[in-house]
């Protein structure tokens, strides 16, 4: 292969950005896109089945302002060729840019993803509580815990794949300040990853509280476990029902929970946590990443929208066994997965049941799937204890 | 960056840089795709240095040692011109603080440039790490002349195997932690091309990791070849993993003794390997196959990255200069549960690994012993001290065995001679003949002018004295002859300030010998009187005054023996850290025991 300058540029392209005092240069190296093209033939995830050459091509010449290209939001991807049970995305973000500068990749996927979502729909959030009806009377004999989660993103900062850094001490400063200053059952405290004692950081596992560094490749291949412990923490109230992860997958996790099945109970503080959190930050001149068709933006596509999972332990033994299990799932719109969170297995009968949508529904709507849906199930199971047939309280698909 | 347009226009080589700096942002709107970076757009960077200086507190790496914010601050800006930074470098040692046996070291080289552009840090890396190297004044020297090699068999009741790898990198293409996919795949073609060349019993196959058969990849687990995608993280840190299994490989030749991994930490592993205690012909195949594959890739335009400071140029700073580690699986049953094992090899500048490599343990008492270091000193040097050492343990184990006592070895220092002592040493002999040159034309001057008369009755003087002096020189040179080796080996015990105690040497010499024409005249005059009572002690008196002169030498030049090292702890005597192997009983006692084959 020999280069041959005819005319023009030659097909080796080099993208050179300036800089001021203040910035750095980039200067990226490219060879010809067919040459870069990645070897695809043995994946099987979102990114693989859209991702074509023409589309590499074109996609490859681009960068958001912040220097986030096409080969940093498919590396996962190309690393982790497919998951045994599920099919994962394949790609992520490093900036809220990238949503708009790989639109072409990343909306065919978001599509195939999130249940035919279209780039022109509109998504709706909803976050006020009392539009839920129901949720306070889930019976405890059966539904162990309760719990809702969601992500949240600082506009302005990278997303932890692409984050430097000083970007990701500043999400952790901003985000101590805001909870620092939450009052009444919200109070809490903040413990860094890299400062705990290990008094904290026995109490914290023993809460199944603490996150520890990502193994899995799917995680680690994006580049978000960079750097760690550095800027990583666990916020807590102190009734231990209000929950945020610092920069593990993304800026801000955030959890409601408790033992019990009073569902609206938790979504209550989780909207009046999420609210009061959004305003402190508004306060001090920034907010969410956030936009009406993408609703907030996470690092991983399948979070987008509501970012939301809802989800009980729930006691399920003879329903978990039942045949038609799978199927009354699919038409709850939920998904089962272990006590352990995703990709572990159930353990003796109790399942971690959940909401299987993000976006395209609103906060409100997802709960209120999973109130209803766990209720119905309960009512399978004491049919089945009875011996009796639970043919009549099939449901029909939401 | 006219170097990046000449390569581009030579056409030679595949790989393209175009990096217009300074040209103006005009040029940098026409390239970029204007629909999603504005024109004069930056790269944000919102932060200063020091807010995006790692926490290294907890950090126990050679890179935590020496990233100072002060050079964190002036690198970080800095680019390769293939856009390697400096947070990319040492992303690594930030991920992973410490490991528990050894004191990692903690970056990476993403390309060539990298040991420019980061010579702030990396130089201070690679001093800490090759035992006080330093890149900015020293050379590394490269000698693939296997025939150098001496005694390289061993005992095979004690050697279970022997081996040599080193890494080469093709110049021009980037580095495992930040080529790109098309990069990557470049080096397996031209490195696979190039083996394709091979032949007699080097010919051999590659198998590609991406399409492999079951069978062949069954195959090559048995045979012990295949390497899979790294674990560790510090080599997933550095992302050297990235696109796996695209563009790795295996190539072996058909007698399975000659092996290289392509694209794994390195652009290439080279491997000769075979079982027994053969080392010779193991680094006679090293050195054979590495210098044929140099002019394979050569035949096509390419080359090893090379440069005379750091040698071979490598992805991690540890495996600069030579890259080579050889080795051999020993059994050493008795010797490992001494005590003084630790300390016999740490003066032998060996090391021990278990025998599945680095990072494991070993099974039973069979142990995988290799050099220690690579920077400094040449592949031929380095096998010898690993022939050496391992012979020398085979004498311990076998004493041990016959209910005997071992010796710790004296410490097999390092032989880094700066340029100077070099410098010193060299005009010495030719300081000395100059001196001595003149001296048989002085005495035939002073003799010529004699009255006839006391020629004719001297006539059989000057024939006697010529007779008499015509050794003088002679035995001047003989005994002046060994003088610089002599010196050289007294040097060789000298404490650091050598140059100051060499320098007055040949003016010393000098200074004796200078006299000696005007003494041999002050002898000659009186002649007439007493020329036989005066010339017959001559010689002697000559003597007399040379034969001390060796000696005097010596007591000048007051002989220093360095103190036995600390062990584990590499000392520095200096910062151009200069001591030279001292006369080496081991090797003579090793010589003398060595029953095995026939060297």
């Amino acid at each position: 292969m020999h280069l041959s300058i005819a005319g023009g540029l030659p097909c080796r392209m080099c993208v050179l950005l300036f800089s001021n005092d203040k910035m750095a240069k980039l200067t990226i190296k490219r060879l010809s896109p067919e040459e870069e093209f990645p070897d695809l033939s043995q994946h099987n995830n979102h990114m693989a089945k859209v991702l074509t050459q023409d589309m590499y091509t074109k996609l490859r010449d681009r960068a958001t302002p912040n220097g986030f290209t096409i080969d940093g939001v498919i590396q996962t991807g190309i690393d982790n060729p497919g998951h045994p049970f599920i099919m994962t995305v394949g790609c992520v973000a490093g900036d809220e840019e990238t949503y708009e500068v790989f639109k072409e990749l990343l909306d065919p996927i978001i599509e195939d993803r999130h249940g035919g979502y279209k780039p022109t729909d509109k998504h709706k959030t909803d976050l006020n509580a009392d539009n839920l009806k129901g949720g306070d009377d889930l019976d405890p004999n059966y539904v162990i815990s309760s719990r809702v989660r969601t992500g949240r993103s600082i506009r302005g900062f990278c997303l932890p794949p692409h984050c430097s850094r000083g970007e990701r001490r500043g999400v952790e400063k901003m985000s101590v300040e805001a909870l620092d200053s939450l009052s009444g059952d919200l109070k809490g405290k903040y413990y860094a990853l890299k400062n705990m004692t290990d008094a904290e950081q026995q109490q914290l596992i023993d809460d199944h509280f603490l996150f520890d560094k990502p193994v899995s490749p799917l995680l680690l291949a994006s580049g978000m476990a960079r750097d760690w412990p550095d800027g990583r923490g666990i916020w807590h109230n102190d009734t231990k029902t209000f929950l945020v992860w610092v920069n593990e997958e993304d800026h801000l996790r955030v959890i409601s929970m408790q033992k019990g099945g009073n569902m609206k109970e938790v979504f209550n503080r989780f909207c009046t946590g999420l609210t009061k959190i959004e305003t402190l930050f508004k306060d001090k001149g920034t907010s969410f990443m956030w936009n009406e068709h993408l609703g907030y933006v996470l690092t991983c596509p399948s979070n987008l929208g509501t970012g939301l999972r809802a989800g009980v332990h729930v006691k399920i033994p003879n329903m978990s066994k039942h045949a038609k299990f799978e199927e009354v799932l699919k038409r709850l719109r939920l998904q089962k997965r272990g006590t352990g969170g995703v990709d572990t297995a159930a353990v003796g009968g109790t399942f971690d049941i959940s909401n299987a949508d993000r976006l395209g529904f609103s906060e409100v709507e997802l709960v209120q799937m999973v109130v209803d849906g766990v209720k119905l199930l309960v009512e399978m199971e004491k049919k089945l204890e009875k011996g009796q047939s639970i043919d009549d309280l099939m449901p029909a698909q939401k | 960056m006219a170097n990046n347009f000449a390569r581009i226009l030579s056409g030679k080589r595949n790989v393209g840089i175009m990096s217009l700096i300074g040209a103006g942002s005009l040029t940098a709107t026409f390239l970029l795709n204007r629909e999603h970076v504005t024109a004069g757009a930056q790269v944000r960077r919102v932060y200063p240095a020091s807010a995006d200086y790692p926490d290294l507190r907890k950090h126990n790496n050679c890179m935590a040692s020496h990233l100072t914010p002060a050079i964190y601050a002036k690198l970080v800006d800095k680019a390769t011109p293939n856009g390697y930074t400096l947070d990319q470098a040492i992303q690594t040692g930030v991920d992973n603080p410490g490991h528990p046996f050894i004191k990692t070291v903690g970056m990476v080289a993403g390309d060539e440039e990298s040991y420019e552009v980061f010579a702030d840090l990396l130089d201070p890396v690679i001093k800490e790490r090759h035992n006080g190297y330093d890149p900015q004044t020293m050379t590394h020297p490269t000698d693939l002349d296997s025939s150098k090699l001496k005694s390289g068999k061993f005992d095979e009741r004690y050697v279970l195997s022997s081996r040599v790898r080193t890494g080469r990198s093709i110049r021009g293409l980037s580095l495992p932690p930040a080529c790109t996919r098309a990069e990557r795949r470049e080096v397996e073609k031209v490195v696979v091309d190039a083996l394709a060349g091979l032949k007699g019993d080097l010919a051999g196959t590659y198998y590609s990791l991406t399409h492999m058969t079951d069978q062949e990849q069954q195959q090559l687990i048995d045979d012990h070849f295949l390497f899979d995608k790294p674990v560790s993280p510090l080599l997933t840190c550095s992302g050297m993993a990235r696109d796996w299994p695209d563009a790795r490989g295996i190539w072996h030749n058909n007698t399975k003794t000659f092996l290289i991994w392509i694209n794994e930490e390195d652009h290439t592993r080279v491997i000769s390997m075979e079982k027994g205690g053969n080392m010779k012909r193991v680094f006679d195949r090293f050195c054979t196959g590495l210098k044929e594959v140099e002019r394979l890739i050569q035949e096509k335009g390419w080359e090893f990255m090379w440069n005379e400071r750091l040698g071979y140029i490598l992805t991690c700073p540890s495996n600069l200069g030579t890259g080579l580690r050889a080795g051999v699986h020993v059994n050493l049953p008795k010797l490992s549960k001494d005590p003084r094992f630790t300390k016999i090899l740490d003066n032998l500048r060996l090391q021990k690994r278990g025998t599945g490599g680095v990072d494991t343990a070993a099974v039973g008492s069979t142990f995988d012993i290799s050099n220690l270091d690579r920077l400094g000193q040449s592949e031929v040097q380095l096998v010898q001290t690993v022939v050496d050492g391992v012979n020398y343990l085979i004498e311990c184990e076998k004493k041990l065995e016959k209910g005997q006592d071992i010796k710790i070895p004296p410490p097999v220092v390092l032989q880094l001679l700066p340029i100077l002592v070099q410098d010193v040493l060299q005009p010495l002999p030719l300081l000395v003949q100059d001196v001595l040159k003149p001296l048989p034309l002085l005495v035939q001057d002073v003799l010529k002018p004699l009255p006839l008369l006391v020629q004719d009755v001297l006539k059989p003087l000057p024939l006697l004295v010529q007779d008499v002096l015509k050794p003088l020189p002679l035995l001047v040179q003989d005994v002046l002859k060994p003088l610089p080796l002599l010196v050289q080996d007294v040097l060789k015990h000298l404490p650091l300030l050598v140059q100051d105690v060499l320098k007055p040497l040949p003016l010393l010499v000098q200074d004796v010998l200078k006299p000696l024409p005007l003494l041999v005249q002050d002898v000659l005059k009186p002649l007439p009187l007493l020329v036989q009572d005066v010339l017959k002690p001559l010689p002697l008196l000559v003597q007399d005054v040379l034969q001390p002169l060796p000696i005097l030498v010596q007591v000048v030049l007051q002989l220093k023996v360095p103190e036995e090292r600390v062990p584990g702890q590499v000392t520095f005597l200096s910062s151009s850290c200069i001591i030279i192997r001292l006369s080496s009983t081991y090797t003579s006692q090793s010589n003398r025991g060595n029953q095995g084959p026939v060297h």
